[in-house]
């Protein structure tokens, strides 16, 4: 999939933070693309499981689990759950499954 | 031998180049797919498509030689891209080291079909680059930079990292303006400010 068909697919959805600065939407689209082909890790080779990657997502204080952080910084599986955890935590009671 | 319509050109598909390197199945396959409309293209430039032929050889090679250099997978989709940016490129070069370019409005069309590979290109390099970006910045841009990905606005990021607002945004813009200013011709870099937002 090229860079221009996956920009198209993020444009206009609630995917990246919302202070992004002139220029920063390109690079982080680049990120998403590189780190999905050549770290996908989709048979999560030493993914630290949900409960470590919830704490993190949930975290209101400094998070203190380096290596799980330095995991997911390399992994777009724990990437992909985190950012599927942060939108269903973010929601609004109402709309929760 | 490859190709093509009765009668038509033809050009030599061959499995390896001339210095022995094998030449990849995408490529060649690319080179298929685009040869009727290469053969045109070649045909209103030069005014006929005797070259045609080695020009497309020359390109496979090189595309091919790209590719297996960057280490891209087998049948990567955008191989025909790129070869029809390096087929026009060859092609104006060729044209302007024999002396014929004509105003007739063909080079102008030539130019319109470049920038959309020529971005694809430069991005795909990109994509390469972050692996060395990854070994230059220390764990903690890094994170950053991941946590951005996820959606995180700054001020979370500075409750998750332990560090003031304006600290994050500096680790930030440090480590990754070079990528930064690479993707956007440099036009959009940020500055590293001290000042932003305090926690």
């Amino acid at each position: 999939m090229t860079a221009d068909k996956l920009k198209r697919q993020f444009t206009g959805m609630d995917y990246f933070p919302p202070d992004m600065e002139p220029g920063e939407f390109e690079l982080l689209v680049a990120f998403d693309i590189w780190i999905h082909k050549n770290h996908a890790n989709s048979r999560r080779v030493g993914c630290p499981g949900r409960e470590k990657l919830e704490a993190i997502v949930r975290a209101k204080t400094k998070v203190e689990d380096m290596d799980t952080l330095r995991h997911v910084g390399l992994c777009a599986a724990c990437l992909d759950e985190m950012r599927a955890m942060k939108q269903e935590f973010s929601k609004p009671p109402s709309q929760k499954t | 031998m490859a190709t093509l319509p009765e009668h038509g050109p033809v050009w030599w598909d061959r499995d390896v180049d001339d210095k022995g390197a094998p030449i990849r199945d995408d490529v060649r396959q690319a080179a298929h797919e685009s040869w009727d409309s290469w053969c045109a293209r070649v045909k209103a430039v030069l005014g006929d498509c005797t070259e045609a032929a080695e020009l497309m050889e020359s390109s496979v090679a090189h595309v091919s030689r790209y590719l297996t250099r960057h280490g891209v997978c087998a049948f990567y989709p955008q191989a025909k891209s790129l070869l029809s940016l390096h087929c026009c490129q060859e092609l104006k070069r060729h044209v302007g080291r024999r002396c014929r370019i004509q105003a007739v409005g063909l080079t102008a069309e030539l130019d319109a079909l470049a920038p959309t590979s020529d971005n694809w290109v430069q991005t795909f390099d990109f994509w390469h680059d972050f692996q060395k970006l990854h070994i230059q910045v220390d764990d903690r841009s890094w994170i950053i930079f991941a946590m951005r990905h996820l959606g995180h606005d700054w001020p979370e990021i500075s409750e998750k990292v332990g560090i003031a607002i304006s600290t994050a945004q500096n680790h930030f813009r440090n480590h990754f303006k070079g990528a930064w200013g690479k993707l956007n011709g440099n036009s959009h870099v940020p500055k590293s400010n001290g000042k932003g937002h305090r926690k």
